[in-house]
């Protein structure tokens, strides 16, 4: 069994797509990405210009982090690790075992809604890849 | 009180976290994730943020051991992780396909923080790929201007990665 990801661009366009809806139902998300574990970026739908190489690295690493901190702090599985800034938050998650939801949001709506859209839509990147 | 604290980089799969594994007294902090590229044909996980461990040495020392990730997309992180470090050790696995051109990596990116600080190589896998020999290293080093000290390690044998911080000690150490 192969260990490697590769989206055919059939597989990338249903992602950007699911990222699309995510991003225009969801209050105050303006952005949402798809990674591998490893940092490299798979699919992205962006509101503004984002650098989506950049902030794949970036999240694969701190998602690891923050894994590696709950693990260390004997807690149970890391569900998210959530930076809030003063502009809004940004949100890293696993999808399976193998990628990393990354969305970005404006202070616009609770993080409680945010996080739990954060999960569905995680959820349902999850089972959709294992159908592909 | 002086802080020590080193950093080992390489390629990825050349042993950065066993060797940091090898020496540290606890069990060290990793943050290693599933790799899904053409590493994954070798080697089920890779670094993804930082390696840290630490070592206390003879006079009482301790010293903070950190490793970092070796893929360039994770550059940032090795920008973060030298943050106040006082040397770096490369390590060069000479099974891949060049391992000079792997070693220049790491010597362009690291420039700075060399040149104010201080370095060892430690090529890895020389029993089974022994060219370049440790010559051509040193050749190519001094191509560069560079004199390092360059040796050859198993990094999964403690004594091994000891000699390296040894000699990265005594290279650092203000004349
Ligand atoms: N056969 C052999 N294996 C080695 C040698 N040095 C390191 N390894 C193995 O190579 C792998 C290196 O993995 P890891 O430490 O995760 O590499 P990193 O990506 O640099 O952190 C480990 O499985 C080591 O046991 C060597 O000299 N010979
Ligand atoms: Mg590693």
């Amino acid at each position: 069994m192969s260990k490697r990801i590769k989206l055919t661009e059939e597989g990338a366009r249903i992602l950007e797509n699911m990222l699309g809806h995510f991003v225009a139902e969801t209050t105050g998300v303006y952005a949402a990405l798809v990674s591998s574990s490893d940092g490299h970026a798979l699919a992205q739908w962006s509101q503004s210009e984002l650098h989506g190489s950049k902030l794949s690295a970036m999240s694969s690493s701190l998602l690891a982090l923050g894994e590696s901190l709950s693990r260390e702090s004997g807690q149970q599985a890391c569900q998210y690790v959530i930076v809030e800034t003063l502009d809004g938050f940004l949100v890293d998650l696993r999808v399976g075992e193998r990628m990393v939801l990354t969305v970005l949001a404006r202070k616009d709506g609770s993080l409680g809604l945010l996080l739990s859209a954060c999960h569905q839509l995680a959820e349902e990147l999850s089972s959709r890849i294992r159908k592909e | 009180m002086s802080e020590l604290k080193f950093i080992f980089t390489g390629p990825p799969g050349v042993g950065k976290s066993t060797a940091i594994a090898a020496v540290s007294e606890f069990a060290p902090v990793v943050t290693d994730v599933l790799a899904t590229d053409e590493l994954s044909d070798i080697k089920a996980q890779t670094t993804a943020a930082l390696d840290f461990g630490e070592i206390t040495l003879d006079d009482g020392e301790k010293v903070r051991l950190y490793g970092t990730p070796g893929q360039r997309r994770f550059s940032f992180m090795w920008e973060i992780l030298i943050e106040g470090g006082l040397g770096l050790v490369i390590l060069v696995d000479n099974s891949r396909p060049d391992p000079l051109a792997d070693l220049d990596i790491y010597l362009e990116n690291f420039s700075g923080f060399i040149r104010d600080t201080g370095a060892v190589i430690g090529v890895t896998r020389m029993e089974s790929h022994p060219q370049p020999d440790l010559d051509d290293f040193a050749a190519h080093l001094e191509r560069h201007g560079l004199a390092l000290p360059v040796l050859e390690v198993d990094i999964r044998r403690r004594e091994d990665v000891v000699q390296l911080l040894d000699v990265l000690m005594m290279t650092c150490e203000p004349a």
